[in-house]
Order: structure tokens, then C-alpha cells, then sequence
């Protein structure tokens, strides 16, 4: 570790981050979540330990004020539980907003708005960080085409790939889906007498064709959980079938072409690797090059120089190194992220689940 | 790179090229005659920038409330799929159910480039006229070619297909109340609507599709009433669609007004811009000061040489040939002598000053 003269101590310590990490992930592969519960507060213990080895002494006070302050407010969930909550209540992918209504329905409390935007470049942060360090993180939806993050879409990472693939016909296909999810959880129990949860019903029942035909209620504004539920259904079978066909095919395109980090937060620089791959003798694959070779190279060379974005730019630097060793950096996690470390000025050490936003920026 | 290209590069001093929407060519279409605002239109100068730094900001600009709430009404139109536009085109154009493919345009695996963008939409456009495939298609980006020179327009806007024809879709956060909504806004749309048709119909005609692929309808989509609900009407864009072409084809071509411009012109901040300015002529007119962001300047500068023009189109058109108010004037004291083929003007100006003396004489 060159960035440490000083002792052994750090040495070691990351050796003992890294096993425990990787035990980590080993529990929760096995499906052991309490054991991986134990591991994690003690990887944090390490953590602690080793930023108090490097940066003790002079270490900034500000580092750990996100820390100290949020463990005392933090008596509701986190943001990211939060968002995991109701996005496994929808099983699909889904804006901040529907986010938003649907966990303030169902759920206790609200999300704070402002959080649900910095949340998957923090996570994609995380992961790249430390991959699989979290039992799941919020992730983007892949666009079928070209496998590029969907806009304003957040999804689950543990789902499996065909369900956060956007293609065509997907936005309708997934309010459906939604819909009919919603109305079957509203329909349980008492939950469809609450205001939002009604508010909530009638949104998806007005633009459903035929769901709010409720002769059971007879009230303007009142949707009937079944009705709703059934009508998406009708509607949903009309698409389903294609919609299948096009995720499916686009999520085997993507496990064919995309690494660990692209499979989850979508790839960013398209143009420059098939332009590269194109150039090498490599197929290109499925997705049909949007723009002919001229161009792209042409807009390369302008996003190169217009590059500013602190992420795409972190996104390149790290990919660059890690392609050309993503065979042995899969088995041996060490080795990836030492280099990583000494690349990137100020990694987030830490992992506060859900105020993971706090210090790094 | 076309020597013209190159040239207007070094007019805009290295800085990025603006976009043009369809509001800024639906105002260039108002006085075509205007080299100034051509050359910097299609150059992509940043006029805001440059009527900043000749001390003459503009102050007028749409408010920050409008935008927002323009932004935030589209949102709510398109959110969960465009379910409300689903709903409202099901409703009033008769969409069949399983016409619901959403094509998102405004970004292409991450890259906001505009060669990319339109490529993109070109490559889309391509494949729904061959196969019908795509319904909807989202923030497409089209190009025009403006006095010569083609400009990206960001239409805020989504292209629709319905049984092989395109239609194009605006959203607008005017209120349509009890069915009627203002008519100035009402016929702002339709001016910038008939620039996205004709776009698309330019691009289609690449394509090689016939004009009539494209709908000269416009479906128009608005709050109803005093709600935040959307309601939808069809709007018929020809006579837009008609002055737009004849002023697009008047327009001066740039690479002439380039060629009677020095080598080294450029709009770049500094010393030299108010003279760089004022090599190019402009062609003030009150109604300028709605929609050019450099009115100010041009009034400014009409009025100090007297220009007829500052007075408004009616008069400068009346006066014909008399350039300024102060050879109007003195055609109509008698104390300049008329040139043979102003003698005609003269001879009006002197009877109204006739006119105008004998009435104030009368009244007092």
C-alpha cells in the first residue's frame, strides 16, 4: 500500500478487510444473513481501524461527523431500505416518484425526495468500490438496445436481468405490472381505505382502459382493488408476450457483453468501445451500431474533450485498467481495488448504508 | 468542414454552438430580412451573451415559473410510460391497445451528442416507416437547414405514429378553459409545431417517404380547465406550414452575407465586438423587441442614426426609400431637395406636413 509508510498495522488490516469482505459475501451467497449481519459489523470494526491507522492523526473531523450524526438520527431506515422496500413492492423498474407515492402509501414515514437522486451514482460508487460488499444495491435498468442505463429508473440489483431490461415496450408493460401489484397489495387487509393508497389506485385505474368500472363502490374517485387488478391484467396480456421476447433477448446480450459493474449500472462509453472493438476485428455484436464508424468516432473525440463530468471520467479511469485484468481481478479481489485506491483520490471508505451520500462528493 | 462552416466557427469565437429551437426559427421567419440575426442564428452565437456584454441585456426571456411549470406539466403528461398521453390518444385519435412502444431519444447509451441524437432518430424513423414499428418516440432530434446552413432543433416534443402516419405531439402548460384557450398561445404553438412538421417531413422526405406521411395536425396537449388534467386537441398547421416555407426559401443565404463581411470578424467578448456588431447590418423593427435578444442593441442603435425603421414597419414601408427620419423631415420642410426618384414620397410628405399644419392651426 503506498500510501502508507508509516506500520505493518494498515497492512494487515486490509488483509482482513479484504477476507472479511469476501466472508461477506460468502454468507450471503449461502443465504446465511445472520452470520453475514456479525461479518459486516465487524468488517466495519475494521474499517474504523484502519482509517484510524492512516488517517489518525491528522485525519479531517469532517470524515466522521456523516458517521456520528447519522447513527443518532438514524432510528427510521435508511433511504436505500426504504427504496428497496417499494421497489420489491412494484417488481419493476420505476421512477423516483412512483417510488416516492407508493412507499408513502404502504409504508410508514416518506422518502425524503432530494435523497432519491444521488442515490444510484452512490451506489454504483459502492460497488465499484467494493463489488457485492452490500447484500443488493439500487441499480439501473438497461435500455434493450444499446444496454445503456435507462433514465430515471431505478431497479434492484438481485432481480434477475430480464426484469430490469427497458425495451420498447416495457414503460407500459411495468405500470401495468405495477398497477396490478399496487392493487393486489391494496386489496389485502384494509389498506385501500387510506387516502394515498386510494389516490394511488385511482392514478393507475384513469389510465388503464376499463378499471374504473366499479359498480362494487359507485363512488367517482373510488377504485375497486379487483377491477383494477383485472383490467391491467387484459391489457397487459396484449403486450406481455413481445415484451418478453425483446428483455430477453437484450439480457442475453448483455450477459454476453457486459462486465460485473456494466450489468448493473449500464455501460457509458458505448461509442468508444465498439469503435475500439469494431476496430479490432472483434463482432461487435447484436445491437447495430447506431452511428456509422465516422461519427461516432467524430462524437468520441468531442464527449472526449467535453468529458467533464466527474463520473464518466472516474468511469473510464477505472474501467481501463480493470478490463484488461478482469480475469484474475474476479478471483483475487485484493489486487483490483489496491489499484483502484491509488487511482481515485478520495474512494468512500465507508459504507454507511443509507447515508451513504454523506461524505463523499 | 465547408468554408462557411469554418467561418462561422470563428464568428462564434470557439465557444459551443446554441441549439435552435423552434421558437428561435419561428421568429427568424418574422423579419427575414435581418442579416444580423441571420448570421448569428446560424452561426449559433450566444445572443443573450453577446447583447450582455455590449451593455444592453434583454430583459425579457420566458419566467422561470413558466419554464417550470412547463417542465413539470410534460413530466406528469409522460410519466409511468406516458400512460396520461396513452390515455388521451386511445381516447380522441383512437390508438389501438397494443400501440404503446416508447422510443426515449433524448440520450443515447449515456451521450447527449446531437450527431448521435439525430442518427439515432434518423435510424428509428427509418425502421418505423419500413416495419411500423415504434409508437411513440420521445425528444427526437431533428435538423432544418436555416439560410443554407443545417441547425439541430431540440423539440420539446414527441413524434407519434398512428397507422403509418407521423404525427407530432406538443405539450403545453397554457390552460385550455371551457374548450378555448388564448390565441396568442394558441398560435405561438402552431407556429413552432409547424416547424417540427416541417423537419420531420424534411427528414421523412430523405428518408424517402412522401410529405403526407407526416400529419399536418398537430395534436396539442394542455391542462384542462383549472386542473393539473390534460386534455388534447388537433391543430391544423397549414397556413403555418405555408409562411414558414415561403420565409425559410427568402431567407439571405449566410455564405452571401459572409462574403461582404472583413476575414477576421468575430463575436467574441471583447473590445472589438460593438464594431463587429455593427458590420453586420440589422433591420430593426419595433417587434423585435419580442423576440430577439439583441433588440435592444439594434433600437439603440436605429434610433441614433434616425432609422425610419425605429418607428415601426408601417411607416419604414409608407417611406419607401427614405432611409431616415431626418431626410423625411426635410423632404417634407422643402429644405432638402428631392432626388427624381424620391419626388413622388417628397410630394406626400409635403402634403401631409400641409395637413398636419393647417390642423393644428384650426385647433389653436
Amino acid at each position: 500500500m503506498p500510501t502508507s509508510p508509516d506500520a505493518l498495522t494498515p497492512d494487515a488490516l486490509e488483509e482482513r478487510i479484504a477476507e472479511l469482505r469476501a466472508a461477506v459475501r460468502r454468507a450471503m451467497a449461502a443465504g446465511d444473513r445472520v452470520r453475514a449481519r456479525a461479518l459486516r459489523a465487524e468488517l466495519r470494526g475494521a474499517e474504523r481501524a484502519w482509517d484510524e491507522a492512516v488517517l489518525g492523526d491528522g485525519g479531517d473531523p469532517a470524515d466522521e461527523r456523516p458517521w456520528a450524526g447519522g447513527g443518532a438520527e438514524r432510528g427510521l431506515l435508511p433511504v436505500r431500505d426504504q427504496v428497496h422496500q417499494a421497489l420489491t413492492l412494484l417488481g419493476v423498474p420505476a421512477a423516483p416518484k412512483l417510488i416516492g407515492s407508493v412507499y408513502a402509501a404502504f409504508f410508514p414515514g416518506e422518502i425524503p425526495g432530494a435523497r432519491l437522486t444521488s442515490l444510484r451514482r452512490d451506489e454504483e460508487r459502492s460497488f465499484r468500490t467494493a463489488p457485492y460488499a452490500r447484500p443488493y444495491y439500487l441499480c439501473a435498468g438497461l435500455t434493450a438496445d444499446l444496454l445503456a442505463a435507462a433514465r430515471g429508473l431505478v431497479t434492484v440489483s438481485t432481480w434477475p436481468l430480464e426484469q430490469r431490461i427497458v425495451g420498447p415496450l416495457s414503460p407500459r408493460t411495468d405500470f401495468l405490472t405495477a398497477a396490478m401489484r399496487v392493487a393486489e397489495h391494496a386489496g389485502r387487509g384494509d389498506a385501500a381505505s387510506s387516502p394515498q393508497v386510494r389516490r394511488l389506485l385511482w392514478r393507475f385505474a384513469t389510465n388503464i382502459p376499463g378499471a374504473t368500472d366499479a359498480p362494487a363502490t359507485g363512488v367517482v374517485g373510488v377504485v375497486d382493488p379487483a377491477v383494477l387488478a383485472e383490467a391491467a391484467r387484459a391489457e397487459l396480456d396484449i403486450h406481455q408476450a413481445a415484451d418478453r421476447d425483446q428483455r430477453r433477448q437484450a439480457a442475453e446480450r448483455a450477459r454476453a457483453q457486459l462486465d460485473e459493474a456494466e450489468l448493473l449500472f449500464g455501460t457509458r462509453l458505448r461509442a468508444m468501445r465498439t469503435a475500439a472493438s469494431a476496430a479490432g476485428g472483434v463482432p461487435s455484436g447484436a445491437p447495430a451500431p447506431a452511428v456509422p464508424r465516422r461519427r461516432r468516432a467524430a462524437a468520441t473525440a468531442s464527449r472526449k474533450s467535453t468529458a467533464s463530468r466527474k463520473s464518466t471520467a472516474a468511469a473510464s479511469r477505472t474501467k481501463t485498467p480493470r478490463r484488461r485484468s478482469s480475469a484474475p481481478a474476479t478471483g483475487g479481489e485484493a489486487a483490483p481495488r489496491t489499484s483502484r485506491r491509488t487511482s481515485d483520490p478520495a474512494p468512500p471508505r465507508r459504507r454507511p448504508d443509507g447515508a451513504s451520500n454523506g461524505d463523499d462528493r | 468542414m465547408t468554408d462557411t462552416a469554418l467561418a462561422l466557427d470563428r464568428l462564434r469565437g470557439g465557444a459551443p454552438p446554441r441549439n435552435h429551437d423552434a421558437r428561435t426559427i419561428a421568429a427568424l421567419t418574422a423579419n427575414p430580412g435581418c442579416a444580423r440575426r441571420g448570421l448569428m442564428d446560424a452561426a449559433g452565437v450566444d445572443k443573450d451573451a453577446v447583447a450582455r456584454a455590449l451593455g444592453f441585456p434583454a430583459q425579457f426571456g420566458q419566467s422561470q415559473f413558466a419554464i417550470t411549470r412547463g417542465n413539470a406539466f410534460e413530466a406528469q403528461v409522460k410519466a409511468d410510460g406516458c400512460a396520461e398521453l396513452l390515455t388521451l390518444l386511445r381516447d380522441r385519435l383512437g390508438l389501438r391497445l397494443p400501440e404503446v412502444a416508447y422510443d426515449d431519444l433524448e440520450v443515447v447509451g449515456g451521450n447527449e451528442g446531437r450527431e448521435l441524437r439525430y442518427t439515432r432518430t434518423r435510424r428509428l424513423l427509418a425502421r418505423a416507416l419500413e416495419s411500423g414499428e415504434g409508437t411513440l418516440f420521445d425528444h427526437p432530434l431533428l435538423r432544418l437547414d436555416i439560410a443554407g446552413q443545417p441547425a439541430y432543433l431540440e423539440p420539446d416534443v414527441i413524434a407519434f405514429q398512428l397507422e403509418g402516419r407521423f404525427h407530432v405531439i406538443e405539450i403545453k402548460s397554457f390552460a385550455v378553459i371551457d374548450g378555448q384557450a388564448e390565441p396568442d398561445q394558441v398560435a405561438a404553438a402552431a407556429r413552432q409545431s409547424a416547424v417540427y412538421v416541417l423537419a420531420l417531413r424534411r427528414l421523412l422526405a430523405e428518408l424517402g417517404a412522401p410529405a403526407d406521411r407526416v400529419s399536418h395536425e398537430v395534436f396539442l396537449v394542455c391542462p384542462e380547465n383549472f386542473s393539473n388534467r390534460p386534455t388534447a386537441s388537433l391543430l391544423d398547421v397549414r397556413p403555418q406550414l405555408a409562411v414558414l416555407e415561403r420565409q425559410l426559401a427568402r431567407l439571405t443565404r449566410v455564405d452571401r452575407i459572409l462574403e461582404e463581411l472583413p476575414d477576421d470578424l468575430t463575436f467574441a467578448p471583447g473590445d472589438a465586438l460593438p464594431e463587429a456588431v455593427r458590420a453586420v447590418a440589422a433591420r430593426y423593427a419595433p417587434e423585435c423587441m419580442a423576440t430577439c435578444e439583441m433588440a435592444f442593441f439594434c433600437r439603440d442603435e436605429a434610433r441614433a442614426c434616425g432609422s425610419t425603421g425605429a418607428l415601426g414597419r408601417s411607416v419604414r414601408d409608407d417611406l419607401g426609400g427614405v432611409d431616415s427620419i431626418g431626410t423625411a423631415l426635410g423632404l417634407a420642410n422643402g429644405t432638402i431637395e428631392p432626388s427624381p426618384d424620391l419626388v413622388e414620397t417628397a410630394e406626400q410628405l409635403r402634403t401631409a406636413a400641409r395637413l398636419r399644419r393647417e390642423a393644428l392651426d384650426g385647433a389653436a
